[in-house]
């Protein structure tokens, strides 16, 4: 044995010890990960873009599943392929489903991981160095986008757990279904600091970002549903007077794909085909035949506008069908990216009618003339004070505008729960539900994690 | 001279030595026979030590050979017989007996860092030597050790050429960690990253494509043998890599001697074993018709079947699946001659299959070496798919003195021309498409051009897109260029320790690319498509430095061998992807004819420090004992968490060995084995530990990107890897010399900490989260029996392989009652639950059809029920069918027991091999059925949808549903209905060669010439009506196994082969 040998070979030996731990810990190189995130501004920035960004889902705006819950549900539309998927969404239609379906499931996690993802740069605010305006900003931002998932939450499911502050998995299990009051507490809460932080408007290079005036027209949606009319009407009140927003003069205006995010919108999910990852496919599409209740389209007037903006027409190139309010030309990759409108001027006017009348029925008061303000932009002529006698005509009168009005937008199944009418529109279109229908069933994966009959039980008939 | 390589010196050297020979000759004649039977031995190789010249004995055990004069000794060696070396002297006659050495006791094992005898083993090792891979037309190693080792079980999931196949030693220990053993080839341990090499291409994917094989680059002719470290004492040397077993691959080194160039090569034709049985166009048409009526008919039930499209539209409007396609008609009308497109015949063929592989091998006393190169080309049985390799090997060994450098080097070429042939046909799987199209379509237009009238059909049919357009057209070619290499030097330090450096790499370059021509229609949408290109690279590079020190020395009856060593090893890869589209035409398919969309790259890397110790010590080649420890700390695992300690220790009593057994005669091996044995798996992710943020990003300012980001992954500090704890009990028996050799194992295997992707209440913001939870059991028994005689001239040897797993999940999380998860449609559901196997069937039960209404009303049922629905069984008793509760287990992908027999007979110049196995007790969810045995009629159907129920009249079988496209009952719910026995008995191989007797070859120079003609895969037993019945769609996942959503059919292989050698 030469020593010459054995002396290189230890010296490796040495070496590679002496630099095992650099040896040992490899951070991903490709992959941000949290341990050296959140610490500047841009960081946050970031962090509050894909708070947003989960609303662009696919369980969410972005695609079908929310639209199950809140649209198919209704009297509008209708499941027409029982046997796609084995039938998760036909079920949902139908009140058939049960609390395994994936649908529902998809979208309470889907709720859950944009709270999550708010309450994550919350808590992480206070530690980052910048501007308090820039701090205010960002917090009403997240608040807003967080009280826009808790809305839908607690419309959806009833109780469900409450979560403010991002916590771990193993904390996360504590937090139980809270009474119906107290999550709409913190919602309340949300919006209004969402209401004095956020500006009015963005420059024209940020539109899409949350403002105060869709944080004071959610405001109002939020007093509206819970029958706290006078807060309601308050809410929105402010959000007309703020004269930000206007009525375009025809609806195919509102959603003319050139047109995006005009002054009509006070908030929707943006989409764009400039970059693929945030295209879409059609919203509302069927590839076999029409799913628009047929009672819902003979309801329309003679010259209603509106009618125009649900008949269905086919893409070239595709065997698919399309509303036209959600039709574009397709891009390069066969998507489109048509924004979805959460809360646009014309649902304001709608509910300050609704609010107002349930105030007190008055024949000629201001919520006759928001109410025609969108009747007569379809094309009708206006409603006359003898039209509607009295607060019940002028409270169908109110909902019947809205149906019109909103059709695939995901507010009718909401709409027909607040003013207590599921029940009946649904036997209209011969479907009998039972008030156990009125709560869709908590995720049994969630009833089964938890494993807490007491503090999380699944909703009653499920 | 300075300048000249080193390389170049080496080459010379070894053309000198490759010349060496000419000189003056003798003969020297003799007989060769067997020691106790004293019958002439046929086939005996005599060779002149130190040169190439030699020859076999021929039928009457004869041989004749030229012996240059400065030759010494003959080597005479023969497959189960101890080689003999003999001085010649001056003698022209030398009669040789050689003696029987059946079960080959002396065999060197090799274990890990080292090498034993048989004899000295005190763990589980199963064997398997090269000759028995070489002489079979497989184009990887593992299709060979299909069935030959107990406890091994080799899935074919596939028979797509190149693709992955799935080994398991000693059942599924691990959830959501990989099951695949550690390979380690001429001590490089290799990393099964590269499986999913580069990604998924399918649009509209989400169905992931089958792994390709990273072990198809070596030629399975170069392998000397193969050892599987089974149990945890024999694998604890591999530390956190070990759990899954180890399987050790030694490639085939020279012996000194004059160069021996050996050819070997096969021609085969493969064809499918099997094809499933469709409806002709004519049932296929008058099902639609009925399954239309029925819809119809539920919606309005005074409709007519002669009713026309307008009456059937204004009686049920917008529902275009009451109406019927005006294309059936003629079918319905029976007219005679009407296209009739059988689409498996369309997209199957019987595809040549070729191997050549050419070696040289030999050397002196200090310098030896073995080279070879093989071109192999595998065309699939599904057009257009096939898979090429070209690969070389070089390795070498020199002694100098004391040391001893060493040298493999195995550089591939591989060629895997993709089709995306598997998964489901709304993926554009062709094989799922070709079972879906209907047949009434013709492939092509009487103008030559492809016929897409399946696609956007409308009337509520399924799309489908001409298969045979997606097979031919789409272009998905990868190549991997490989080099695996080791370098060794070796040096003897003091007398019995010696220390040795090994170097070690694994380089890999992967490309792929894929085009999807305008021409090719999009499933649901005609004319043109898009075109879209995708370039996609990955490259790994994976080396390896071990320093380790031997010792090893005898104190009288006191052997002692030890080995402590400290290895690094280290893997990086770097992927990058390009796509493109608006391709102007379809003429250049490469990128540059198109505009970039859209690209990225991405690189992970991982790193693994272990320190190790082994020590075994005899008495007397009686009593033994070893133990071994390990030390492993990786990147991967959490900070909390950098290191694992992996003890082992076994115990031996070689009974036989003992005085008072000298008189047991008939017993020639005793030997009762302990073992027990920690090891881990380390195939967890490269990141799990640390919360990673996804790039999520969002739209402002009409088309501004804001970019987002946001964790995807929770962070958990204590993330480490899977524990397994095995205890083994083995007894070895060997009888009549070991003409009859037992080798019995029992062992209980606990994989604790088992790295669980736990479901966390979704408030979290996650769905689940990686921790290190839960526990299952592995035990099981093993059987290895082979018994070898003769018979006259005719000698015959049988090798039988028995093994039960019982797999029994012990405990998951304490809130983890169960993993209930979903497969390839939202419907069907596993369970992992304490108490079952992993991935146990979970789904509700149906028991035939409703045959009237009086049935449904005294039965629970769902609310749309009618007769001629399937009735399923309210399991919770509640009065209503809940397919979230009514379910129930219904058994598991895992066999209950798994046997595998080998025949060998050998008689005069003619050989004979029959092998066969079977696995049994396990069940395929053949969820593909759910398409194409759900009586809509949208897609075509098998044949047992003509027993379907029909009215109460005609109700079937009593077990098939009713035509209807729209579909009532939850016909549609996956349950036992389509869970399937997936036992099997295969044929796996039948071969007959002949070796042609010598004196005919030695004119033309060569030694040995044996042809053979071979049957693979002839017969398979089986009640499963799939083309499979190993089939996994998702290989990968232990939680979601044994779906069949349309698979590659395994080739029954039909080739001609021939090995020379001179």
């Amino acid at each position: 044995m030469n020593i010459r040998y054995l002396f290189p070979s230890l010296l490796v030996l040495f070496l590679l010890q002496a630099c095992g731990d650099d040896f040992l810990n490899l951070t991903p190189v490709s992959a941000p990960n949290v341990t050296n995130f959140y610490q500047t501004e841009n960081d946050v920035r970031n962090a509050v873009n894909a708070a947003y960004s989960t609303l662009q889902s696919g369980d969410l705006y972005g695609g079908r599943d929310l639209s199950d819950l809140t649209e198919y549900r209704g009297d509008i539309a209708f499941d027409n392929d029982p046997s796609a998927s084995s039938g998760i969404r036909f079920n949902i239609d139908r009140f058939l489903a049960g609390s395994t379906n994936e649908i529902i499931e998809d979208v309470w996690q889907r709720l859950y991981q944009t709270i999550y993802r708010c309450n994550l740069v919350l808590d992480r605010l206070p530690e980052v160095v910048m501007s308090t305006e820039a701090a205010q900003q960002y917090e009403g931002e997240l608040r807003f986008v967080r009280a826009l998932a808790y809305f839908h939450a607690v419309q959806l499911w009833g109780p469900v757990p409450l979560v403010l502050t991002a916590d771990d998995t193993e904390t996360s299990r504590l937090h139980l279904r809270q009474p119906v009051p107290e999550v709409y507490a913190a919602i309340e809460q949300d919006l209004d600091f969402a209401a004095t932080a956020l500006p009015a408007s963005w420059p024209a290079a940020e539109t899409g970002r949350a403002t105060a005036g869709a944080s004071r027209g959610l405001l109002g949606k939020v007093y509206l549903t819970q029958g706290d009319y006078g807060r309601a009407a308050g809410a929105l009140e402010t959000v007309v007077e703020s004269q930000v927003y206007r009525l375009l003069p025809s609806v195919a205006e509102v959603f003319d794909p050139a047109n995006e995010y005009n002054e009509e919108i006070l908030f929707a999910v943006v989409f764009t085909t400039a970059n693929t990852a945030e295209e879409h496919g059609y919203f509302f599409n069927s590839a076999i035949g029409d799913f628009i209740e047929p009672t819902y389209r003979s309801s329309f007037r003679e010259g209603d506008e509106r009618a125009a903006t649900i008949e269905l027409i086919t893409p070239p190139g595709t065997a698919t069908l399309v509303p036209a309010k959600y039709f574009e030309e397709r891009s390069t990759t066969g998507n489109v990216g048509t924004d979805f409108p959460v809360l646009r001027y014309a649902d304001v006017l709608l509910m300050l009618a609704e609010a107002l009348n349930e105030e007190g029925y008055s024949p000629d008061g201001p919520a006759l003339g928001y109410l025609n303000a969108v009747h007569t932009r379809a094309g009708l002529p206006a409603y006359t004070p003898a039209e509607l006698p009295d607060q019940l005509a002028f409270r169908n009168a109110v909902l019947q505008e809205r149906c019109w009005e909103l059709p695939l937008e995901n507010h009718r199944w909401y709409d027909l729960l607040r003013t207590g009418r599921a029940s009946s529109a649904l036997a209209a279109v011969g479907i009998d539900i039972s008030n156990d229908d009125l709560l869709f069933p908590i995720p049994n994966s969630q009833v089964l994690i938890y494993d807490n009959p007491d503090g999380f039980a699944q909703n009653p008939g499920y | 001279m300075k300048l000249v390589p080193r390389g170049a010196a080496l080459a010379v050297l070894l053309l000198t030595l490759l010349a060496t020979g000419l000189s003056a000759q003798r003969s020297v004649t003799g007989t060769v026979t067997d020691a106790e039977s004293g019958e002439a031995l046929i086939g005996v190789s005599v060779t002149v030590e130190g040169t190439s010249t030699g020859t076999i004995t021929d039928l009457d055990g004869t041989y004749t050979v030229s012996v240059p004069e400065s030759a010494e000794d003959l080597l005479f060696s023969y497959l189960g017989f101890r080689s003999q070396t003999l001085s010649v002297g001056t003698q022209s006659v030398l009669d040789v007996q050689l003696q029987p050495d059946a079960a080959n006791l002396e065999e060197v094992i090799v274990i890990g860092y080292g090498q034993t005898r048989k004899q000295d083993l005190s763990t589980a090792v199963s064997t398997i030597s090269g000759s028995e891979i070489s002489d079979q037309p497989v184009t990887s190693f593992e299709q060979a050790m299909v069935g030959k080792l107990a406890g091994v079980q080799v899935l074919q999931t596939s028979g797509s050429p190149g693709a992955g196949l799935s080994v398991r030693v000693r059942g599924v220990g691990s959830i959501t960690a990989g099951n695949e053993p550690l390979y380690v080839i001429d001590g490089v341990p290799l990393s099964n990253d590269n499986a999913r090499a580069t990604g998924e291409v399918n649009p509209g994917g989400g169905y992931a494509e089958q792994p390709i094989n990273v072990l198809s680059t070596i030629n399975p002719a170069d392998i000397e043998s193969i050892q599987v470290l089974k149990d945890a004492s024999a694998a604890a040397i591999y530390g956190s890599r070990g759990s899954n077993g180890v399987v050790l691959i030694t490639t085939k080194k020279g012996s000194a001697g004059a160069p021996t160039v050996a050819y070997s090569g096969y021609y085969g034709r493969q064809e499918t074993t099997t094809r499933y049985d469709m409806l002709n166009a004519y049932e296929w048409a008058q099902l639609n018709f009925e399954g239309r009526n029925n819809g119809y008919r539920d919606r309005y039930p005074e409709g007519q079947d002669s009713d026309t499209n307008e009456e059937r539209a204004a009686n049920v409007p917008g529902q275009p699946a009451v109406l019927i396609p005006p294309q059936i008609q003629p079918y319905l009308a029976g007219e005679a001659g009407l296209t009739d497109t059988d689409w498996q015949d369309e997209i199957f063929r019987n595809a040549p299959i070729q191997s050549h592989s050419l070696s040289v091998s030999g050397g002196t006393a200090d310098l030896r070496y073995y080279a070879s190169a093989e071109y192999m080309d595998q065309q699939g049985i599904v057009i257009s798919s096939g898979f090429k390799r070209y690969s070389g090997r070089f390795n070498m060994d020199l002694t100098r003195g004391r040391l001893k450098v060493g040298l493999n080097l195995n550089p591939t070429l591989t060629d895997h021309d993709l089709v995306n042939s598997e998964g489901p046909w709304f993926d554009h799987g062709v094989i799922g498409l070709a079972l879906h199209s209907s047949p009434i379509w013709p492939v092509y237009n009487p103008d030559g051009t492809y016929n897409y009238g399946g696609n956007a059909w409308g009337y509520a049919m399924t799309d489908a897109v001409n298969p045979i357009a997606l097979a031919n057209e789409i272009q998905d070619d990868m190549q991997q260029l490989r080099l695996i290499g080791n370098l060794y030097a070796q040096i003897d330090l003091v007398d019995h320790l010696s220390y040795r450096l090994n170097l070690g790499t694994d380089l890999n370059q992967f490309d792929r690319d894929y085009y999807w021509p305008s021409s090719v229609e999009e499933r649901g949408q005609s004319g043109p498509r898009t075109p879209v290109g995708i370039a996609r690279t990955r490259n790994s590079r994976n080396w390896l430095v071990e320093h380790l020190l031997n010792y090893d020395q005898s104190f009288g009856n006191h052997n002692l061998s030890a080995v402590a060593g400290f290895t690094a090893q280290q893997e990086t890869f770097n992927a990058k992807e390009l796509y493109a589209t608006n391709y102007p035409n379809d003429l250049v398919p490469t990128l540059n004819a198109g505009q970039i969309t859209d690209g990225g790259s991405f690189r992970e890397e991982w790193s693994l420090l272990s320190v190790l110790g082994r020590a075994q010590y005899n008495f007397n080649n009686r009593y033994y004992l070893s133990a071994a420890l390990r030390a492993d700390g990786s990147s991967r695992f959490g900070p909390n968490n950098k290191w694992g300690y992996f003890p082992s220790a076994s115990a031996a009593w070689r009974v036989s060995g003992e005085p008072f057994m000298q008189d047991v005669e008939a017993v020639s091996n005793l030997k009762l084995r302990l073992s027990y044995g920690n090891t881990g798996n380390f195939q967890i992710p490269n990141y799990g530990s640390v919360g990673l943020l996804g790039f999520t990003d969002y739209v402002v300012g009409g088309d501004n990107l804001a970019v987002g980001l946001a964790p995807s992954t929770p962070s958990n500090p204590n993330l480490s890897w899977e524990r397994t704890t095995m205890v083994d009990v083995g007894l070895d028996l060997g009888f009549f010399n070991d003409a009859v050799y037992l080798e019995l194992d029992y062992y209980t295997a606990n994989t604790r900490d088992l790295l669980l992707d736990v479901p966390v209440p979704m408030s979290s913001g996650f769905v689940s989260e990686l921790r290190n939870i839960g526990e299952v059991n592995n035990r099981g028994f093993e059987a290895a029996l082979t018994v070898q005689n003769r018979l006259g001239g005719l000698e015959w040897s049988l090798t039988g392989n028995f093994a039960t797993n019982r797999n029994e999940v012990i405990s998951l999380a304490d809130n983890v009652p169960q993993i209930i998860v979903g497969g390839g449609t939202g419907s069907a559901q596993w369970i992992t639950t304490p108490g079952e196997p992993i991935g146990s069937y979970y789904n509700p039960v149906y028991d035939g059809v409703f045959m009237n209404q009086a049935e449904i009303d005294a039965y629970p049922h769902v609310p749309n029920a009618r007769p001629g629905d399937l009735r399923f069984l309210d399991l919770d008793g509640d009065g209503e069918i809940n397919f979230a509760a009514d379910r129930e287990i219904q058994g598991n992908y895992l066999p209950d027991y798994t046997a595998g027999a080998t025949l060998n007979l050998r008689f005069r110049g003619f050989d004979f091999n029959a092998a066969v196995q079977g696995a049994y007790g396990q069940e395929v969810l053949h969820l593909f059925r759910r398409y194409i045995y759900n009586q809509e009629g949208n897609m075509n159907l098998m044949r047992g949808a003509l027993d379907r129920w029909q009215s109460e009249a005609m109700p079937g079988d009593g077990k098939t549903n009713r035509a209807n496209r729209l579909q009532t009952g939850s016909n549609g719910q996956t349950s036992n209905w389509h869970l399937e026995d997936a036992s099997y008995t295969r044929i796996r191989n039948l071969t007959l060669g002949y070796t042609l007797p010598v004196p005919v070859l030695e004119r033309v120079g060569i030694t040995k010439t044996r042809a053979y003609f071979s049957v693979q895969n002839p017969f398979t037993f089986t009640q499963y009506l799939g083309y499979n019945p190993e089939v996994n769609s998702r290989p990968d996942s232990a939680l979601n196994p044994g779906e069949d959503y349309a698979s590659y059919p395994l080739a029954r292989i039909y080739s001609f082969g021939l090995n020379l050698s001179f």
